[in-house]
C-alpha cells in the first residue's frame, strides 16, 4: 500500500468503517457519531467551572471501554469520543470566562482579561464569536502540523534511531517534563521519580511480581485508570470541595450583563488574523514540547498580541484582539500536544495522557515510531487507526466551525450551576464508572488511595502531570533499555555510544540540575 | 522564603531521603528476585530491580536538592493549603457512603428475605440491584454539600437523589450485565 492508500483506508475507516445507522447510501458511522457527541460533552463540561477536559475524558474512559469493549473496532469511536472533548472543552472554557470572569479551564484565566470587560461592555456575543473564530483558527493550523510532522518525525525516529537513542530520548523527556511543570524542578524530579517507582510495582520481567509486598492485590498489579484518575481526579474535586467549602461565596456565579447583539463581521473576522497567526504558531510550537501546557501558550501568545496591538481599545480593557491572541494559542496547543505522543508515544498532555491511556487499554495501536510505517507488502493496520484518528480530529473542527459559535452561545444558563453541587456528583459519576469498568471494590479503594495521594502531591507542590506521565512512559522505558542493552550484546555503556544518546542523557541531567539551582536563586533574589 | 515553608521543604526533603534509604536498601533487596543487572545461565541482561533502583536514585538526589535548596534558603515551590479536617471529613462521607452501597442490599434483603436466601443470586434483580446505589449515592452528594455549605438542606438530599438515579439509569438501562457499585461486594 502507498501513502494515499494509507490515508484513503483511514479516511473510510472512519467515515464509514463502523456503521451506526444505515440510510440507503448514506452511513454514520460510530466513530463520527461518538466524535460529535465527545465534542459537544465537552463544549458543555469546559463551560461548566471546576470541571475541564480531563475530568470529562477520565469519567468517559471506562464507560466507554465498558460500551464498545476491547476489540479493535472500539479504537476509533472511543478516542474520537476523547479528541472530541479535547477540542469542545477548549472551546467551552471561553465561555465563562467571557460571560461570569471565571475560567472554565484553566488556560482560558487569560481570555477573562478582556472578555469579561466585552460581556460588561454588552458584547458578550461578539467575544463568544472571536473566541469561537481564534479557537478554531488555532486548532485547524495545529492540527495541521500534528498530520504532516507526526509522521515524519516517526519516520526520522525509526530511520535514524536505534533502541538506546530511543531510550535516551524517552529519559530526555521525561527530564524536560519534570522541569517544565511546576515551579520547582526538583519536585518535578521527585515527581518522574515517584511515578516510575509505582509502575514498578507487580509488573518485570520475571515471575515475581516485584514491589509486591507479598500481598495478593498489588501481586495483580496497579490498574492503570484508577491510579490515574484518582490523582489527576479525585485529588482535584477534594481540593475543589476544600477550596469551596473555605469561600463558600465562590460557589456561586452571578447573572451575566444584558448583551447587545452585535455578530462578528468579515471585515472584523480579517483584522484578527495577524494576531491569530502569531499565537497560533506559538501555540503550536509549546504544544509539540511535551509538558509545556496551554496555560503558557496562552500567556506568551497574549503578551504578543499586546506588542502588535495598536487599537483603540487597549489589552485588558475589552478588546477582540485581546481575546483572539489567547484563545488562538492555547488552542493551538492541542494538536501539537499529540505530535510527541503519537510519532514517539511520549504523552505531552494529560489528554495525550488518555489517548495512549484507551488505545493501551484496548490494544491494537501502540503509540510510537512504529505506528507510522508505511508498509507495501501488508498492511499496518495501526497507520490506518492514525490516519482515521486524524480524519475524525477534522470531521471535529468541521463541527467546531460550524456549530461552535451558536453552542457556546447557549450555555450561558447552564453553566451558572454552582461547583458545590457538581463536584459530588462528578465523584459519584466518577466511582461509578472505575468500578463499573474494573468490576471490583479494589479499583474504587486504589482510586480513592491515589486521590488522597494527588491532594498530598497538591499540598507540597510536588506536580502531578510529570507523575503520571513517567507512570505511562515506565513499561515502554524500561522494555527499550532492556532491549537495548540485549542488542548491545550487555555492553555496561550501551547508552553512551555514538553522539546523540550520550547528548540526551547530558543534556537530561544539565536541565534538571541547572533550572533546578536557576529557578531557586533567582527567586531568592 | 517564609520560616514555615523552609520547614516543611526540609522536613519534605529528609522525609524523602529516609524514605529512598528504605526502599533502596531493604524494600528492594527484600522484594525483587533479580538484580538491576542478572545473570542466568551465561545470558546477562536488565534485571527487575532496575527501574525501581533508578526511581528511588530520583526521589534521593531530587529530595537532596529540595533539602539543600531549604538549608541554604532559596526558595522551592509554595505549599498549597492542606484542608487537613475537610479531607478527613470527606474521607469519612466517602467510606460512609460505600459502606451503605455495599451493605444496604444484603441488609434489606436479610430483613425482607430472611437469613437463608443468598444475597448473591439477588444483587443483580430489582431493586437489589439499586437500593445500595442509590441510598449511598444519595448520601454522598448531600453529605459533602453540606460539608461545603455547612449545613444539611432538604434541597441537597433531592439533588443527590436525582443524580444518583440518573447515574443508575445511565449504566443499568443500556447495559442490563453491569453491576453498579459496589453491591454486596465483600
Amino acid at each position: 500500500m502507498g501513502v494515499l492508500d494509507y490515508v484513503l483506508a483511514g479516511i473510510v475507516e472512519a467515515l464509514t468503517g463502523n456503521p451506526a445507522l444505515a440510510l440507503g447510501p448514506l452511513i454514520l458511522s460510530w466513530p463520527v457519531l461518538m466524535v460529535v457527541s465527545g465534542f459537544l460533552t465537552g463544549v458543555l463540561i469546559g463551560a461548566v467551572p471546576g470541571l475541564s477536559g480531563p475530568f470529562a475524558m477520565a469519567m468517559a474512559l471506562p464507560i466507554l471501554i465498558s460500551a464498545f469493549g476491547f476489540s479493535s473496532d472500539a479504537l476509533l469511536p472511543v478516542m474520537g469520543f476523547l479528541v472530541g472533548i479535547m477540542k469542545g472543552a477548549t472551546l467551552g472554557g471561553a465561555v465563562p470566562a467571557i460571560l461570569f470572569n471565571i475560567p472554565g479551564t484553566p488556560d482560558a484565566f487569560m481570555t477573562t482579561l478582556d472578555g469579561y470587560p466585552m460581556a460588561q461592555k454588552g458584547q458578550s456575543r461578539k467575544a463568544l464569536r472571536v473566541a469561537q473564530f481564534a479557537s478554531v483558527t488555532g486548532d485547524s493550523f495545529s492540527d495541521l502540523v500534528l498530520f504532516v510532522c507526526a509522521p515524519f518525525l516517526a519516520i526520522s525516529i525509526e530511520l535514524f534511531l536505534g533502541l538506546s537513542e530511543k531510550a535516551a530520548l524517552m529519559i530526555l523527556s521525561l527530564s524536560f517534563v519534570a522541569v517544565v511543570v511546576g515551579s520547582d524542578a526538583f519536585r518535578g524530579l521527585l515527581a518522574v521519580s515517584l511515578g516510575l517507582l509505582v509502575a514498578s510495582v507487580a509488573t518485570g520481567a520475571d515471575a515475581y511480581p516485584r514491589l509486591s509486598l507479598g500481598s495478593d492485590v498489588l501481586a495483580a498489579g496497579l490498574p492503570t485508570i484508577p491510579v490515574i484518575i484518582g490523582l489527576l481526579v479525585v485529588s482535584e474535586i477534594l481540593a475543589g470541595l476544600a477550596e469551596l467549602r473555605r469561600d463558600r461565596h465562590k460557589a456561586r456565579a452571578h447573572a451575566p450583563t444584558p448583551d447587545d447583539q452585535s455578530g462578528l463581521s468579515w471585515a472584523e473576522r480579517r483584522a484578527l488574523l495577524p494576531f491569530i497567526g502569531v499565537s497560533m504558531s506559538l501555540g503550536t510550537l509549546i504544544g509539540a514540547l511535551p509538558g509545556i501546557g496551554s496555560t503558557l501558550a496562552a500567556a506568551l501568545g497574549y503578551t504578543a498580541g499586546r506588542k502588535m496591538h495598536k487599537g483603540p481599545v487597549p489589552f485588558g480593557e475589552g478588546t477582540p484582539e485581546g481575546i483572539a491572541s489567547c484563545e488562538a494559542a492555547n488552542s493551538a496547543v492541542s494538536g501539537a500536544n499529540l505530535i510527541p505522543a503519537l510519532s514517539l508515544g511520549i504523552p505531552g498532555n494529560i489528554s495525550a495522557v488518555f489517548l495512549i491511556l484507551a488505545a493501551t487499554s484496548i490494544g491494537g495501536f501502540n503509540p510510537g515510531p512504529s505506528v507510522f510505517r508505511f508498509t507495501q507488502d501488508q498492511v499496518n493496520p495501526e497507520l490506518v487507526i492514525a490516519f482515521g484518528l486524524f480524519t475524525l480530529m477534522v470531521v471535529a473542527n468541521l463541527l467546531n466551525w460550524a456549530t461552535g459559535a451558536r453552542f457556546m452561545e447557549m450555555l450561558g444558563g447552564l453553566i451558572r450551576v454552582p461547583r458545590h453541587i457538581l463536584l459530588p456528583i462528578v465523584l459519584l459519576l466518577t466511582l461509578t464508572s472505575v468500578y463499573v469498568e474494573g468490576g471490583a471494590m479494589m479499583d474504587v479503594i486504589i482510586l480513592l488511595i491515589f486521590g488522597v495521594a494527588g491532594c498530598l502531591m497538591r499540598w507540597s507542590g510536588v506536580p502531578i502531570l510529570p507523575f503520571v506521565i513517567a507512570y505511562i512512559l515506565a513499561a515502554p522505558l524500561e522494555m527499550t533499555i532492556r532491549n537495548a542493552f540485549e542488542a548491545s550484546g550487555a555492553d555496561p555503556w550501551f547508552l553512551f555510544h555514538g553522539f546523540f544518546s550520550p547528548a540526551c542523557l547530558v543534556l537530561a541531567v544539565a536541565i534538571i540540575v541547572f533550572s533546578g539551582w536557576l529557578r531557586a536563586g533567582r527567586r531568592a533574589a | 522564603m517564609t520560616v514555615t515553608t523552609r520547614w516543611k521543604d526540609l522536613g519534605l526533603g529528609i522525609f524523602g531521603i529516609a524514605a529512598a534509604g528504605v526502599i533502596l536498601f531493604v524494600w528492594i533487596p527484600a522484594d525483587i528476585s533479580t538484580g538491576v543487572i542478572d545473570t542466568w545461565r551465561r545470558v546477562t541482561r536488565i534485571g527487575d530491580a532496575m527501574l525501581p533502583v533508578f526511581a528511588t536514585i530520583g526521589i534521593l538526589l531530587s529530595c537532596m536538592g529540595i533539602a539543600a535548596n531549604a538549608a541554604l534558603r532559596r526558595p522551592g515551590a509554595d505549599w498549597a493549603l492542606l484542608h487537613a479536617p475537610m479531607l478527613l471529613m470527606a474521607g469519612a462521607v466517602l467510606m460512609v457512603s460505600l459502606a451503605l452501597m455495599m451493605l444496604t442490599g444484603p441488609v434489606l434483603a436479610w430483613v425482607v428475605m430472611g437469613p437463608d436466601q443468598p444475597y448473591r443470586i439477588l444483587r443483580d434483580d430489582m431493586p437489589w440491584k439499586y437500593t445500595g446505589f442509590l441510598i449511598g449515592g444519595t448520601f454522598l452528594i448531600a453529605a459533602l454539600q453540606a460539608l461545603v455549605m455547612r449545613r444539611l438542606r432538604w434541597r441537597s438530599v433531592g439533588v443527590g437523589l436525582l443524580a444518583s438515579v440518573l447515574i443508575a439509569m445511565f449504566y443499568g438501562l443500556p447495559f442490563e450485565d453491569l453491576l453498579l457499585p459496589p453491591n454486596g461486594d465483600f
